[in-house]
């Protein structure tokens, strides 16, 4: 090797290399392994035959494929719908067993605090991977959170007591549907709503379903792997819990809608938002690994580039495509089969549902984008507009509060994710990647 | 030529020893106490054999490894909470970020990526992150950060240098890629250090990021121990993948970035070999820093008698820089002559590496060599392992003092191994070195030694003895030891 001029030298590290050596210390390195050079030597003539290196490999497409998986959607899609019967099963009994106006204010309790506890889950456990296994880590302190909540809901007497029930299985389900337990999650509220045809005392079986939920999210996080990540911060976890909260009291603040008073009704409608929420969700969620698929070829030059036609803007409106498609058409299905089912007619309540999963999609979508300002800024506005504005009577029709908070929420969600979808090079470096 | 001065020899009696309580902050990079190793070994090792030190541990690791917990930490060291790279996670925040430092990573790409970076301007980032661990995120979230760092990458790929070829072009994904890195270097850096009297770095990378800026605020001293060379074992990386040429430009700048960073602030560097100190002494490190302690092990018991039943063991991680492919193929010759040899590799495979992993059971297929050569796992019963052997095999083409071939001799088994790192120092007299990847001399090596059993014996016998003169635990810890006494003096004047 010693008799090697550097031309030579440099043909030789090519030839084990299979390409242009990329600098001095690599060839040192190649030469030292794999020609049984010295260290100092290696370097020294390493640094040699740097002048002798021809141009650099040219670029070649990196197979890097990332599929998601679709695989768990379908059966995500049909755990949600089955959850949402259930509960419409449960509607009208415990209406009339409970009386209208303990289960309408359960109900409305209950929704804001359930999408707080969710979205607090989301944000600290269920959006990394493998998260069950950092809850595992918090399980007995989130029992302990859990139960003094509920004890506090409790004294607030049978309305709170009913809500405290219905907070503990409907976050539990939050849980299980994570663990791909949703069918069991569903079979378990359904089982519910036959014991409340069959008249059987609803606290009993609110209790019943409240305790093995919980059973089932012990089992669920005691038999998952383990954490890969850390949990993310508290109070960051708080102002998600917040934004989640709110985006539950929009649905609860639209005095339209009641949840004692037309039974089954809103849970019911709420199907077509969310299956097409559902569904505009688990498209923006490939932005994840489409938007560096598109991004691959663009070079350095050219990576904060304004592209109107790029990837992210494109992800994004596909989401609110599917989104709007979904909803409408199976609203439709609704309205079609409700003289046979007793369902409703109003088109504005489904057009509020949809709103309201518009809002969610794009809310969601600042918050995992780390916008948190943005987020808990458009939730609160709607909750605002909703309460303090008084709609005229020709247009309160059902759901028109919903119409009216999802719209304020969009309109101020908008405008910064598409400023930066606009640059998606920066979008990618900046908040997709950087949480 | 310069002599690089690597006798550390036994202390006779230890003139200046470690000071009691004294407090050594040792930074550990994907090793202890998380993953099975030779370097965890090793801390392991340092950490049972002084006592007197309060020793404080600060792990560096994946998320994924967080919770795997390979060794129990004793009750006079102090495990830190570790970092966590690439955990997905938002940095908990105290209070309101002031206004955003736009040119923090256009400063580390400079320093860290361009090949005559500016060392102190990058340990002045690095400070800027631990007074400002708030202002990390902002500085790397925002529209500005985000165009002066491309600004200054596109410097960095333009640069016209004797010692590098043309740069490749980067796509924006690269681009993006080495952003989040030079955040997370940022994010290391910002992560606070206990007060301690000396930072002890196991390797020249990101465990050297915590205490480079603990030196430039407190002043503290930093030694460095090397068991592989990182920079030439992160080219050795890069040689061999199949990644894009842009990944492999920025994976060995950084890792180049870190390596001179941490060679010019430390103020010892102990290799574990006296090849890995050529390798530093060559990069620019003052030989006069250069101090070298062998890695030891427990005293040898007496050897029992080789089996004599052919068997070939191998220990270490399934990876790449131990080369099974090349110890697959030389099982294949050597059993044409000696079919009734065995192999057996003992050795995790990493999560890492599970494609290479997959590429050595692919390949054991191919050349169908069934039960004769096996992969045995993971084992913590290594000398167990070495009484079944007849001969140890290790095929690397990078290793610092493996401590497989320590135990080998101590077992009074004979070595072939791949004349890289501290090897050839270790085999003086008592074992074979081939060049690495030379499966025919590899295996007329191997097949010498089981086809010879006196020589087997003789050499087992050498290497038993010369463990014993040369690389026992009490010589690397009066090692240690005498290191520490020098290095942390200033206590005593102060």
């Amino acid at each position: 090797m010693k008799a090697l001029d550097a031309r030579r030298a440099c043909a030789v590290v090519e030839a084990r290399l299979g390409r242009p050596v990329q600098d001095s210390l690599e060839a040192a390195v190649v030469l030292e392994a794999w020609c049984g050079l010295q260290a100092r030597e290696a370097i020294d003539r390493g640094r040699k035959l740097i002048g002798h290196v021809g141009a650099p490999a040219p670029r070649r497409r990196h197979i890097e494929e990332q599929e998601t998986s679709g695989r768990s959607a379908m059966a995500e899609g049909m755990s949600l719908v089955l959850a949402i019967l259930a509960v419409a099963m449960w509607a009208s009994p415990l209406n009339s067993m409970l009386g209208a106006a303990v289960w309408d204010t359960a109900v409305r309790i209950a929704l804001p605090l359930t999408f707080a506890l969710q979205w607090i889950l989301w944000s600290r456990h269920l959006s990394k991977g493998e998260g069950l296994g950092s809850l595992r880590r918090e399980g007995p302190a989130g029992i302990v959170g859990l139960a003094a909540i509920a004890a506090l809901l409790v004294s607030l007497g049978d309305a709170g007591a009913v809500a405290a029930l219905l907070l503990v299985t409907w976050t539990s389900g939050t849980v299980l549907m994570s663990r791909g337990w949703g069918l069991l999650y569903a079979l378990v509220l359904a089982s519910v709503g036959l014991g409340l045809g069959f008249e059987l005392d609803p606290f009993a079986l609110l209790v019943g379903a409240a305790l093995f939920s919980i059973a089932a999210v012990g089992a669920a996080v005691a038999t998952s792997g383990p954490a890969a990540s850390s949990t993310g911060g508290w109070v960051q976890a708080l102002v998600v819990g917040v934004i989640g909260a709110g985006l539950g009291a929009l649905l609860v603040t639209d005095h339209t809608i009641g949840w004692g008073f037309y039974g089954a009704l809103p849970a019911l409608a709420l199907i077509p938002s969310a299956v097409g929420g559902l569904w505009g969700g688990r498209y923006l969620s490939s932005v994840h690994v489409e938007l560096p698929r598109a991004l691959r070829e663009t070079p350095v030059a050219r990576a904060d580039k304004v592209d109107l036609g790029g990837p992210g803007l494109v992800i994004l409106a596909g989401a609110i495509l599917r989104l709007t498609l979904g909803t409408a058409v199976l609203s439709g299905l609704c309205m079609l089969v409700s003289p046979w089912t007793s369902g409703t007619i109003a088109t504005s309540l489904f057009v509020g549902f949809g709103c309201l999963a518009l809002a969610t999609l794009f809310v969601s979508l600042l918050v995992s984008l780390g916008r948190m300002t943005w987020a808990l800024v458009a939730v609160s506005a709607a909750v605002l507009v909703e309460v303090w504005v008084e709609l005229p009577a020709a247009l309160a029709q059902p759901g028109s509060g919903l119409v009216a908070g999802g719209v304020i929420a969009s309109i101020i969600a908008i405008p910064p994710l598409v400023k930066l979808f606009l640059r998606p090079g920066r979008a990618l470096a900046t908040a997709v990647w950087i949480a | 030529m310069v002599p690089i001065d690597t006798s550390i020899r036994p202390p006779r009696a230890p003139s200046r020893s470690a000071r009691p309580g004294a407090r050594v902050l040792l930074i550990t990079e994907g090793t202890y106490p998380h993953v099975i190793g030779g370097v965890s070994s090793w801390c392991d090792l340092l950490i049972d054999g002084i006592p007197e030190i309060h020793w404080q541990v600060l792990p560096i690791v994946a998320a994924s490894d967080r919770d795997r917990r390979s060794f129990e930490v004793p009750a006079h060291a102090e495990l830190l909470p570790s970092i966590d790279l690439w955990s997905g996670d938002a940095p908990p925040r105290k209070r309101r970020p002031g206004k955003a430092n736009a040119a923090l990573a256009s400063t580390l790409v400079r320093t860290l990526i361009g090949w005559d970076g500016d060392h102190q301007a990058l340990i002045d980032a690095l400070v800027w992150c631990r007074r400002h661990p708030d202002g990390v995120r902002s500085a790397f979230r925002s529209r500005r950060g985000w165009e002066q760092f491309l600004r200054a990458l596109q410097e960095v790929l333009a640069e016209q240098t004797h010692g590098s070829a043309p740069a490749p072009e980067l796509d924006t994904v690269e681009a993006a890629t080495l952003y989040q890195t030079l955040y997370w270097v940022a994010r290391t850096a910002s992560t606070p250090t206990p007060e301690t009297d000396l930072l002890h770095v196991t390797c020249a990378g990101w465990a050297a990021v915590p205490a480079l800026v603990h030196k430039a605020i407190h002043g503290t001293p930093i030694l460095l121990t090397e068991h592989g060379v990182y920079v030439r074992e992160s080219y050795l990386a890069a040689a061999r993948s199949r990644s894009a040429p842009g990944q492999r430009f920025v994976s060995t700048r950084l890792a180049r970035g870190l390596a001179l960073a941490t060679y010019a602030a430390a103020d010892v560097i102990s290799p574990v070999s006296e090849a890995n100190a050529k390798w530093a002494v060559a990069m620019g490190v003052d030989p006069a820093k250069v101090k070298v302690i062998h890695n030891g092990i427990g005293e040898p018991e007496q050897p029992q008698p080789l089996p004599d039943t052919a068997t070939v063991v191998a220990i270490g991680r399934i990876d790449p820089l131990k080369d099974v492919h090349t110890m697959l193929r030389v099982a294949v010759e050597v059993l044409e002559r000696l079919p009734h040899a065995r192999f057996l590799y003992y050795g995790p495979s990493s999560p890492e590496q599970e494609a290479y992993a997959k590429s050595c059971e692919d390949l054991h297929r191919q050349l169908g060599l069934d039960e004769r050569f096996k992969f045995m796992g993971s084992t913590r019963d290594v000398t167990g392992a070495l009484h079944a052997a007849d001969m140890l095999l290790m095929t690397s083409i990078s290793e610092g003092l493996p401590m497989g071939i320590l135990e080998a001799l101590a077992q009074g088994r004979p070595v072939v191994a791949t004349s890289v790192g501290g090897v050839p120092e270790v085999l003086r007299g008592c074992g074979i070195v081939a060049p690495p990847c030379d499966v025919h001399a590899i295996a007329v090596a191997t097949t010498t030694i089981l086809s010879d059993p006196a020589l087997a014996s003789r050499l087992g016998k050498r290497g038993h003895q010369r463990v014993a003169r040369r690389f026992t635990k009490e010589t690397c810890l009066g090692g240690y030891r005498e290191l520490f006494g020098h290095m942390t003096t200033h206590l005593v004047a102060a």
